[in-house]
């Protein structure tokens, strides 16, 4: 790619998946509450990241800040945003210190299927980042942790399907994923 | 450039046919009936093509072809059905007269531009329509297996329990479309209750009921025995009475007892017997001498008749008083025998009754037992304990049979009973097996109706996670963004639209109202003067509010429609396109030429030469082109031709003949009769 950009590697979960992913965007929407789909989508992510053996025992930050997760020195930051490119804002860079690694999971909600991406957050925070089919220069896809997080997010909100997507909060929400995939 | 030469084309209805040497004519007429062709040749002039074209001379004498402008041919081509169209105001009469203003033209083109635009610049998806389809079966399928995780572990793990259930094998698999139905079909719980009991619940059923029903409507046997004791009881009581021997019993008592009446019933009539005899004696005796001798009756001693007389009279009245007594208390006696007899009769008839009853009752109670013995016998495969509970029933059953050949006994009903009761016993442990099996299956049809919609859920997401889509990012925002860039130029050209659209509207208001444009309608009108002096005194005035300013002052300031005949439309409309048209052509504005066509039709003479009057008067500077004029009315068009003559006007006149029609084809032609030229007559 030219213009210091490259291709971004965002991908699709699995069209069972991206249905609920949907019908609960539609849910939140219809109760008048769009920005509690990023909660309902947080605590998904904080399941399927508990699957993967590398960030098992992640756990999702119970305070307000960031990151929403946190598994050892990995901080993972959760987005769900509609457009191409994402404002920082916040004291990002003070947060981001504090953690070895920084990852930015995102879900671009503006586009059908909806696309998931993994960007390693630079120790140096930009202050916009663009989400679409070309990436900055100065940034990396985690292609690896995108690959088997949309596997987990697939696998994660098949199992649980309506119930996580048709639940009056993302308390509930929780509630059913901790209920449903209890081991 | 002026009109020389009209070449009609090919799809011309009078194809071929040709019009020259026009240049030289100023006012041009052609004169011909109906169907002789005049429209058809007068049709390059409207829409130069296929139809002819219309050619002029340039400066060194060579044909060119002429055309008028598109937006100005509505307004050089002035049919008659254009000069009928209702007219409101003068401003309508203009706009009917120039109705394809250039900038309306451009509007409605730049609109038809916005519309495309529009539709083509929707979004294009590659989407696969099943793709949505299959999302929705999906959701609707998932909303139907709340409350568990919607993995294949979960199905796997309900059908190996439902496997076991039923005896069979389950070997987990990932559930397909084309092999899970039958395979789940095969799990199908089926309810097997306590096995032998169904086939044996209506013997028991009858046995218990026979038994409840002796218990409901009172024991045979008892009521034999109460209503033999009843019968003893009666037999000992006259016994004793009559002082009878009970020997031989109910029988030997009734024997005895008729006999004892019989006696008594033998004495009375002694009685009554020797009473008779007493009476005939004293009667005899009274009539023979009472000195004479006669044994007496009663000691038979030799004595005189008055003295038998007095002792047969003694003892006659003392026997006489005892005799009455004796023999009541015989009758009474009598009847007493026959209260008794009747009462033990009455005992007798009872217990043979009862008897019966008790006879029949037990051999329907033998009946019913041999008939559950035979039908109360365990098969293979029976339950076990419904095996031994028959067993130890069919023993009871026998040994009742055994032992109660008669079965009138009240031992024999109580054993009966107690069969009842056994049976019953099993009956009801037989049901409650039933219901504890009933309860533990129930269970089961749940997990397998769960396991049946897990199993078309997943066969569900299998073939939706199935479909290939994969959203082109790169593609997709190159798309928004030619879109995005689409939609600005679709703004941009819609409000170019609108300008025109406002602009052309202003220009019809305005774009006449000039004095020159004034003084030319007004100059046209005023020669109607002494054909309608109504119709002269209409007045343009150019106002915007034209029907708070009404042409026609002198009638009725106040009234906001114009009323006008078919005939004063056409006028007033005919003096607009005439306006219109001559100020364009001054203007130069690409009006080569004024075409009408049958410009009297509807109308009558007078009118009719009103028009002749009013279009031949247009001077050439009035209208600086040349005017065709086609019409079937002769009069019309000498009148015409004589007054654009004097108006100055060179007038070729065309007759046409008229045209055959459904002729063969080559005789479909223009036949053009004769050509006359009139120069113009100056005074």
């Amino acid at each position: 790619m030219s213009d210091g950009l490259k291709e971004s590697t965002m991908i699709q979960l699995s069209h069972a998946a991206d249905a609920l992913l949907d019908r609960c965007l539609a849910c939140c929407n219809e109760r008048h509450a769009p920005q509690s789909f990023g909660s309902f989508f947080q605590h998904a992510v904080a399941q399927a990241l508990g699957c993967i053996d590398r960030y098992r025992g992640c756990y999702a930050n119970p305070g307000a800040g960031q990151p929403d997760v946190i598994a050892g020195d990995t901080g993972f930051e959760v987005k769900t945003h509609m457009g191409v490119s994402i404002e920082l804002t916040g004291n990002y860079a003070a947060i981001r210190s504090q953690y070895a690694r920084f990852r930015l999971i995102f879900l671009r909600t503006d586009l059908r299927p909806f696309q998931l991406g993994v960007l390693e957050v630079p120790a140096t925070v930009p202050r916009r980042i663009n989400l679409g089919a070309t990436v900055a220069e100065g940034l990396t896809v985690d292609a690896d942790l995108e690959m088997q997080l949309g596997n987990e997010l697939s696998a994660t909100l098949e199992a649980v399907g309506t119930d996580w997507s048709d639940a009056q909060s993302p308390d509930q929400a929780r509630e059913v994923l901790q209920h449903l995939l209890r081991r | 450039m002026r009109v020389a030469k009209v070449v009609l084309g090919k799809d011309n209805p009078v194809f071929p046919g040709t019009l020259t040497d026009l240049q030289d004519a100023d006012f041009i007429i052609i004169l011909g009936p109906n169907g002789s062709g005049k429209t058809s040749l007068l049709s390059p002039f409207r829409k130069p093509g296929s139809m002819g074209r219309v050619y002029g001379l340039d400066a060194d004498h060579r044909a060119e072809e002429l055309t008028s402008s598109t937006q100005y041919q509505s307004l050089a081509f002035i049919a008659s059905q254009a000069l009928m169209e209702k007219v409101q105001n003068l401003r309508d009469a203009i706009a009917l007269a120039s109705n394809s203003p250039r900038v309306q033209q451009e509007s409605t083109v730049l609109q038809l531009c916005v519309r495309q635009l529009e539709s083509s610049g929707g979004p294009q998806s590659d989407e696969p329509p099943i793709l949505r389809q299959l999302q929705r079966t999906y959701l609707d399928l998932d909303a139907r297996c709340g409350g568990i995780r919607r993995t294949t572990e979960t199905y796997n793990a309900l059908g190996r329990k439902l496997a076991s259930a039923c005896g069979r094998h389950w070997n987990g698999f990932e559930p397909r479309p084309d092999l899970a139905v039958s395979l789940e079909a095969s799990l199908v719980p089926a309810f097997a209750g306590v096995r032998g009991f169904q086939e044996c619940a209506v013997s028991l059923q009858r046995l218990i009921g026979f038994a409840r029903d002796t218990d409901t409507f009172g024991s045979p046997a008892q009521r034999l025995r109460s209503a033999h004791e009843q019968l003893a009881r009666a037999v000992d009581e006259l016994c004793t009475r009559y002082r009878l021997t009970s020997a031989g019993g109910c029988p030997a008592v009734v024997s005895q007892l008729e006999h004892q009446k019989q006696v008594t019933q033998e004495l009375i009539d002694a009685k009554d017997r020797l009473s008779a005899c007493r009476r005939a004696a004293l009667k005899y005796l009274a009539g023979i001498s009472q000195e004479s001798r006669a044994p007496c009756p009663v000691c038979e001693q030799d004595m005189h008749v008055s003295q038998v007389l007095t002792r047969l009279s003694e003892q006659g009245q003392h026997e006489g008083s005892g005799a009455d007594q004796e023999t009541a208390g015989l009758r009474a006696l009598i009847v007493e025998i026959d209260r008794s007899l009747h009462l033990l009769q009455s005992r007798s008839a009872d217990h043979a009754r009862c008897l019966q009853n008790a006879l029949e009752h037990s051999e329907k109670s033998k009946q019913i037992l041999q008939s559950v013995l035979s039908r109360l016998t365990p098969a293979d495969g029976w339950d076990p304990w419904f095996c031994d509970a028959l067993a130890d029933l069919r023993v009871e059953i026998e040994r009742w049979l055994v032992a109660h050949s008669d079965a009138t006994t009240a031992e024999a009903e109580r054993q009966f009973g107690q069969i009842a009761t056994l049976a019953g016993g099993i009956d009801d442990e037989g049901q409650l097996r039933e219901r504890r099996l009933r309860n533990d299956h129930e269970p089961l049809l749940r997990d397998f109706d769960q396991f049946q919609r897990l199993g078309c859920l997943l066969r569900a997401r299998h073939e939706l996670n199935a479909v290939v889509y994969r959203l082109d990012v790169g593609r997709h925002e190159a798309d928004l963004r030619r879109r995005q860039q689409l939609a600005r130029w679709t703004q941009l050209i819609a409000r170019m639209a609108e300008e025109r659209r406002v602009q052309a509207e202003t220009d019809r208001s305005q774009a006449l109202d000039t004095p020159e444009a004034q003084g030319a309608f007004q100059r046209l009108v005023t020669r109607f003067e002494e054909v309608d002096p109504w119709l002269a005194g209409l007045r343009y005035d150019g106002s915007e509010d034209g029907r708070k300013n009404p042409y026609l002052r002198s009638v009725d300031p106040g009234e906001s429609v114009l009323k006008l005949s078919e005939g004063q439309t056409v006028v007033v409309n005919l003096g607009a396109a005439l306006t219109v048209a001559g100020v364009l052509a001054r203007a130069g504005s690409g009006v080569p030429w004024v075409v009408l066509d049958e410009p009297t039709n509807a109308l009558d003479q007078t009118s009719s030469n009103a028009v002749a009057e009013y279009l031949g008067s247009v001077t050439m500077r009035e209208l600086p082109c040349q005017i065709f004029v086609s019409t079937f009315d002769e009069g019309f068009a000498i009148r015409l031709r004589e007054r654009a003559t004097r108006a100055g006007r060179t007038v070729r006149l065309v007759r046409l003949n008229y045209h055959e029609r459904g002729g063969i084809p080559s005789e479909r032609r223009l036949r053009i009769a004769g050509i006359e030229t009139y120069p113009p007559q100056h005074p």
